[in-house]
């Protein structure tokens, strides 16, 4: 029986994607050797999704003092990151889509790596907290042997691709998105022109103008479906928006094209993609989101130069490819659609009916949403959640934006029967879309930014609304809640009616942990509007504020009036008064909790936060690409001492390939992957210019690989194999050398 | 059949049990006393919110500890996840040394002023999937073993192990009931 995952796994993995993975785990031993900067490995393991985790600097303020954490290994992980601390792992899961097999095995890999929770992020991804650094490799293998990556999860590159949860069955749509966000997260996963940027890259789709679901209005790309009538023909595309993003300063995106057709999508967006990484911002990580770039150029001349950029592009098969492929991604029911002859007798159904379920626009369909407690869920739930998808529907779930999981294709008669199995999972929570329904970024507890406790305060009140959600206004039922646990808006206060984030201020000579309040935001439209901050006010009087804020709204709206609307009419000054009167702290004699946290008995510290990892550091792209190329040469050792002489031949090989392409990609970022256009472009960049040659070695270390590569592989003898791999060593040393004498990729964190 | 990386054991709570509210309080403060030894505790996860998970969970470097309430039944877990000492690669000696650390953290717990955990009646599970048992033969190596270190352990050979026979996507488990309660081994 094979004793290692890698061994299990090794032909159920892509195996691009596994060799990815050996590399690595392979820059994880150099990293620990001390042969691989700790920004460079910084980068490469959030390029994984691999990402930091409060108190990873080896401190945590235990509420009485701050204790240093003395994990037993030295090294780190990046800076101020220790390597034994817990980490977050990110997954992608392009438009949220899963099977029930890939559910399961979230399930199992939660118990093993990670604190047995599946969590369900605001981007509709994945994350597990509390993870070893050891145990990544294998993490990421079994999700590999599923088609799963992690890949570009975290880092400054393309995120995870969102999609309307609906698509394919949203009755307003123009057409179903899925198999385009697939094509774009397939055709840029790893692609060069998205590994240069200055910070992360985060795309959305959407099926229709006017609903909630796709926000591609705060997205740094988005594509909102339309179709046009073309030559008698009715031909989709999307209109192209760029520039949007929330952070600390929200931006709406700007029309890049109106119409873009499915034949252009993508190379339209590789074309963005390369300005960005061109003319974006690098050192200031503050203005490094393309938003700021489309600010200062204007969305004119930002479109200007992307058109140019476009004619510039090499024609690329994938771009129509995937077109062939539509239907891939076209559902059909597992079940045959049938009426609910009468309204079923069981408890709670009907409440759970109305908020917990969408008709499809295929007849006698519906979508239910499973309302997931701040996103998570344990793996007991997982594995019963997998058994209703597989019953119920032909295998598909799809996270949601708002922290959720819906189950598509659940014919109407078997809506009582899901609503009974999902209770007994404690899955049938109601309120899914609704006030009750919060949204949280994970907060103090667990992201190294976070100020105050965003889950704690979520969980508060999503706890006492539910209470009273019987007797809750229609109009305040309908309102939606969004909470940051800083200003950096990962849960999206800045779109909800209500919007949170966490702050802190000093009272009575002490800190108090408050959130900023953020009113009047629109999730409608693609979030098609921003909220406005109204004051802070200390986290423990935010239940209170909202039931007063709340009960003045469903009591002096107009008819009709939305909440936006209302706030307005208010008047910034009426707010204040509202605000007023919950800004006062108590001393601490008298009020000890206001100086805790929702959910956190320590007394409140700000001591903890971090240095954020969201940007990843700006190492250049030569500082990545060459650790790949590291990676390989020690890949390369390993099968030699293994006595696996012509695998180490071709590793030793490739390693030379990695490293020269490191530095042909800052010539010719079109290089591709094959190996006599990387040696001829070297050759012609490098060598001939003899910009790559050695003061006094001059050609020698470029000969390495033209030797080899005109030789081809070759079982040879174990000493000759050992002097390859000290060739490609010797070469990775000259490409260092050479990009240091070019100046070109300073190393090193932005302001 | 490979050694488990992750072994976790569970003891349950019969009649009286506490909530997962009381834990989070105890919780912080057994970091601030450093109340276990020979771990590096770190911080504290609410997950009360989640049914049938580790509703409440101190996030040790070499372990976690929950009030556990998966399966529906609320329990005390410790659950062994890395740093395992020297030369104890063998199934007996993991077995060995996360049941001794087990017991170490529930003699910290019952000095608590909560409900007791019912000592007779544990489970326990290998949280890798890489050293599931394959045959009959792989399992009964296990309950042997697991039989031998219990009845060190607890000072009795009066113990019925048998496989948790549930959902088969769960990870492997023992429920084992002891017929002495061990008390006496925890004082010793
Ligand atoms: S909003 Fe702030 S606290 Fe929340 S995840 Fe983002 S950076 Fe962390």
């Amino acid at each position: 029986m094979p004793t290692t995952w890698k061994e299990r796994l090794k032909t159920q993995m892509p195996p691009d994607w596994s060799e990815e993975i050996d590399v690595f785990e392979n820059q994880m031993i150099l990293r620990k050797q001390d042969k691989l900067d700790e920004k460079v490995f910084a980068e490469t393991r959030l390029r994984r999704g691999a990402y930091g985790q409060r108190y990873d600097n080896g401190q945590r303020h235990d509420g009485i003092r701050t204790r240093e954490l003395s994990f037993p290994t030295s090294t780190t992980k990046g800076a101020e990151t220790e390597w034994d601390a817990p980490g977050m792992q990110r997954i992608k899961f392009p438009f949220g889509g899963m099977n029930p097999e890939q559910l399961e095995l979230l399930a199992d890999l939660a118990e093993e790596y990670a604190d047995g929770i599946i969590h369900v992020t605001t981007r509709q991804a994945i994350q597990y907290h509390f993870v070893h650094i050891e145990d990544v490799p294998d993490l990421m293998r079994r999700l590999a042997s599923l088609d799963i990556t992690t890949r570009e999860a975290c880092g400054n590159s393309v995120r995870n691709v969102t999609a309307c949860p609906l698509a394919g069955v949203c009755r307003g749509e123009s057409f179903d998105t899925t198999a385009y966000a697939n094509a774009m997260f397939e055709y840029f996963l790893g692609h060069d022109d998205v590994q240069d940027f200055g910070r992360k890259f985060k795309p959305a789709f959407s099926g229709c103008e006017h609903e909630a679901c796709g926000l591609v209005k705060m997205h740094d790309i988005g594509y909102l479906a339309q179709t046009r009538l073309i030559d008698g023909q009715v031909k989709r595309g999307f209109r192209l928006y760029v520039g949007g993003g929330l952070g600390t300063i929200p931006q709406q995106a700007k029309v890049l094209a109106e119409f873009v057709s499915e034949e252009e999508f993508l190379p339209v967006t590789q074309a963005v993609c390369r300005v960005f990484a061109r003319l974006g911002e690098k050192k200031n990580r503050n203005r490094a989101r393309i938003k700021f770039l489309v600010e200062q150029l204007g969305i004119e001349e930002f479109t200007r130069l992307v058109v140019e950029e476009r004619k510039t592009i090499p024609d690329d098969p994938r771009w129509l490819e995937y077109l062939n492929e539509l239907d891939r991604f076209t559902e059909t029911p597992s079940l045959n659609a049938k009426a609910l002859a009468q309204k079923p007798d069981l408890e709670g159904f009907d409440s759970w009916f109305e908020t917990n379920t969408y008709k499809q626009k295929q007849a006698g369909y519906y979508v239910v949403t499973v309302n997931l407690p701040l996103g998570d869920l344990s793996t007991e739930q997982a594995y019963k959640l997998a058994d209703i998808a597989r019953k119920y529907t032909p295998d598909s779930l799809r996270t949601t934006v708002e922290q959720n999981i819906v189950l598509r294709w659940v014919t109407e008669a078997d809506l009582p029967n899901v609503y009974q199995e999902l209770k007994e999972a404690a899955l049938a929570k109601p309120g899914a879309g609704t006030i009750v329904d919060i949204t949280s970024c994970p907060g103090t507890d667990t992201c190294k930014l976070g100020i105050a406790a965003s889950r704690g305060l979520a969980g508060e009140l999503s706890t006492r609304l539910a209470a009273k959600n019987g007797s809750l206004n229609k109009a305040i039922k309908d309102l939606r809640i969004k909470v940051s646990g800083c200003f950096n808006s990962c849960g999206g206060h800045h779109i909800a009616d209500i919007g949170f984030f966490g702050n802190s201020r000093k009272r009575n000579n002490r800190t108090v942990p408050h959130f900023q309040v953020v009113l009047g935001g629109t999730r409608k439209d693609n979030a098609g509007s921003y909220g406005m901050a109204v004051g802070a006010i200390p986290s423990k009087n935010v239940p209170d504020f909202l039931d007063t804020i709340t009960g003045r709204y469903a009591a002096e709206r107009l008819e009709n009036e939305n909440f936006k609307d209302w706030v307005n009419r208010l008047g910034k000054l009426e707010l204040k008064k509202v605000l007023d009167a919950y800004t006062e702290v108590p001393i601490y004699e008298t009020a000890p909790q206001f100086y805790s946290d929702w959910g956190d008995v320590r007394e409140f510290s700000v001591g903890d936060i971090g240095v954020g990892e969201c940007a990843g550091e700006v190492v250049s792209l030569f500082s990545l690409s060459i650790a790949q190329a590291e990676g390989t040469a020690f890949e390369a050792l390993i099968a030699l001492d293994e006595k696996r002489l012509l695998e180490a031949d071709e590793k030793a090989y490739k390693a030379m390939l990695q490293a020269a392409r490191s530095l042909v990609l800052s010539k010719n970022l079109d290089v591709g992957e094959d190996p006599n256009t990387i040696v001829s472009e070297f050759d012609k960049h490098f060598v001939q210019t003899e910009l790559f040659f050695d003061k006094y070695a001059k050609a020698k270390f470029a000969q390495y690989l033209s030797k080899r590569h005109e030789q081809g592989s070759q079982a040879a003898s174990e000493d000759k194999t050992r002097t390859l791999i000290e060739e490609a060593h010797l070469f990775i040393e000259a490409a260092h050398a050479c990009d240091a004498r070019l100046g070109a990729s300073p190393v090193g964190v932005s302001a | 059949m490979n050694s488990p990386h992750r072994i976790k054991i569970k003891f349950f709570y019969q009649d009286d049990v506490p909530s997962a509210e009381q834990f989070l309080p105890l919780f912080h403060r057994w970091i601030q006393e450093d109340r276990l030894a020979e771990h590096l505790l770190l911080d504290v996860a609410d997950y009360k919110h989640v049914p049938n998970s580790l509703a409440t969970l101190l996030v040790a470097h070499e372990a976690d500890l929950a009030f556990d309430t998966e399966g529906g039944q609320a329990g005390f877990s410790y659950i062994r996840k890395r740093a395992w000492p020297e030369g104890s690669d063998s199934l007996d000696n993991r077995l060995e040394f996360s049941l001794s650390q087990a017991l170490n953290a529930v003699e910290a717990l019952e000095l608590e002023d909560l409900p007791k955990l019912d000592l007779e009646s544990l489970e326990l599970r290998f949280l890798d999937r890489l050293a599931s048992p394959e045959t009959q033969e792989d399992i009964d190596t296990i309950i042997e073993a697991t039989q031998k270190v219990i009845s060190q352990l607890y000072g009795t050979k009066d113990i019925n192990i048998c496989q948790l026979k549930e959902d088969k996507r769960r990870a492997f488990g023992l429920s084992i009931k002891v017929k002495r309660p061990c008390e006496e081994a925890l004082a010793a």
